[in-house]
């Protein structure tokens, strides 16, 4: 009798478990639909496009450095009558910081000292130097400057 | 007789072990396999969300491609360099300035990067306020470009009783060009 009873308790679970199986082939067959397109291509276009944006927009990130032209407009703003500018070099130091040399002549020294002063109150100017020799004679100096000049 | 009910006994009782041991394997087997189907859900369910973001993603992207192109186009192509030269002897000339382009020499970038760097040497000649502008020029132009170095001078040159003075810039300017 028992055996009977599990006989047939067995004969009806048979069907929701065959119900289950139809479920886990469903869903099998749905995890794949739903990863194939994604892993099958298109997510490695899109991290590749991602990707290659990325190192564009990082490449392309502005330097915090001060460019020529500031650079110059200043030291023309700066100079004081009596200073003749004769030569000027820039050069990048890395990616904030700029080497500026200057070349001139100076009708005295006070104009020099004058055209130092206004320079060192330039925020962005650093270390703005003339070499202390340059003011042997007392008229018509020839004279170098140098300083570095910072982003803004 | 009492031998014959014995065994029926024995053999109905294995007979009800067999059964319910069958009954018991079935239904763990059942509940083994609903336990998958729920894990089976989750994954469904991860895979979808995932196959969402992707679709948005690529929706995005597909939505994005101007902005791409701006992004791209402030790079020289790779067969661009030589536009990119007359393009800068042009700013020379729109500033009153005479620009000529010394020498341009490729900077390899890392092997896996995509973009080298072009250093282009030029030298401008003019006056103080044309040689200003072609430089302003150069720094506003639609290329990632930096000015790496600059050697200006004053050239005086007497002309009769007439001192005509002249600047000549020596730069070295960086741009990123795409390999």
């Amino acid at each position: 009798m028992l055996f009977a009873a599990a006989l047939i308790g067995i004969g009806l679970l048979v069907a929701p478990y065959a119900l289950v199986q139809g479920q886990i082939s469903e869903l099998n067959a749905a995890i794949k639909s739903a990863t194939t397109g994604v892993n099958g291509g298109k997510l490695g276009d899109i991290q590749g496009a991602l990707s290659a944006a990325k190192a564009r927009i990082t490449a392309l990130a502005p330097d915090q450095v001060m460019v020529v032209t500031d650079v110059l407009s200043r030291l023309i703003a700066d100079k004081p009558s009596g200073i003749t500018i004769s030569g000027i070099s820039y050069q990048r130091k890395d990616v904030t910081t700029v080497a500026v040399n200057l070349q001139g002549k100076g009708v005295s020294r006070e104009a020099i000292q004058q055209f130092e002063q206004n320079l060192k109150q330039e925020k962005s100017f650093a270390g703005v130097d003339v070499p202390v020799s340059d003011f042997a004679k007392a008229s018509d100096i020839d004279f170098s400057l140098s300083f570095t000049a910072s982003g803004q | 007789m009492r031998s014959h009910s014995r065994n029926s006994f024995i053999i109905s009782a294995l007979a009800a072990l067999i059964g319910v041991g069958l009954f018991v394997y079935t239904y763990m087997m059942i509940r083994g396999t609903v336990t998958e189907a729920a894990y089976l859900r989750g994954d469904l369910a991860a895979a979808l969300n995932e196959q969402t973001a992707v679709y948005g993603a690529e929706k995005t992207l597909t939505g994005s491609t101007a902005e791409l192109a701006t992004i791209d186009s402030y790079f020289v192509t790779s067969d661009g360099s030589v536009a990119f030269i007359s393009y800068l002897e042009s700013l020379g000339r729109k500033a009153g300035a005479d620009l000529s382009i010394q020498n341009i020499n490729v900077v390899a970038g890392a092997p896996a990067d995509f973009k080298d760097t072009l250093s282009v040497q030029l030298t401008i000649t003019g006056t103080w306020d044309a040689v200003v502008q072609t430089l302003a020029l150069l720094e506003q132009v639609p290329y990632h470009l930096n000015v790496a170095s600059l050697d200006m001078s004053r050239q005086d040159t007497t002309v009769g009783k007439k001192t005509v003075i002249r600047w000549q810039a020596a730069a070295i300017v960086e741009v990123l060009k795409v390999r």
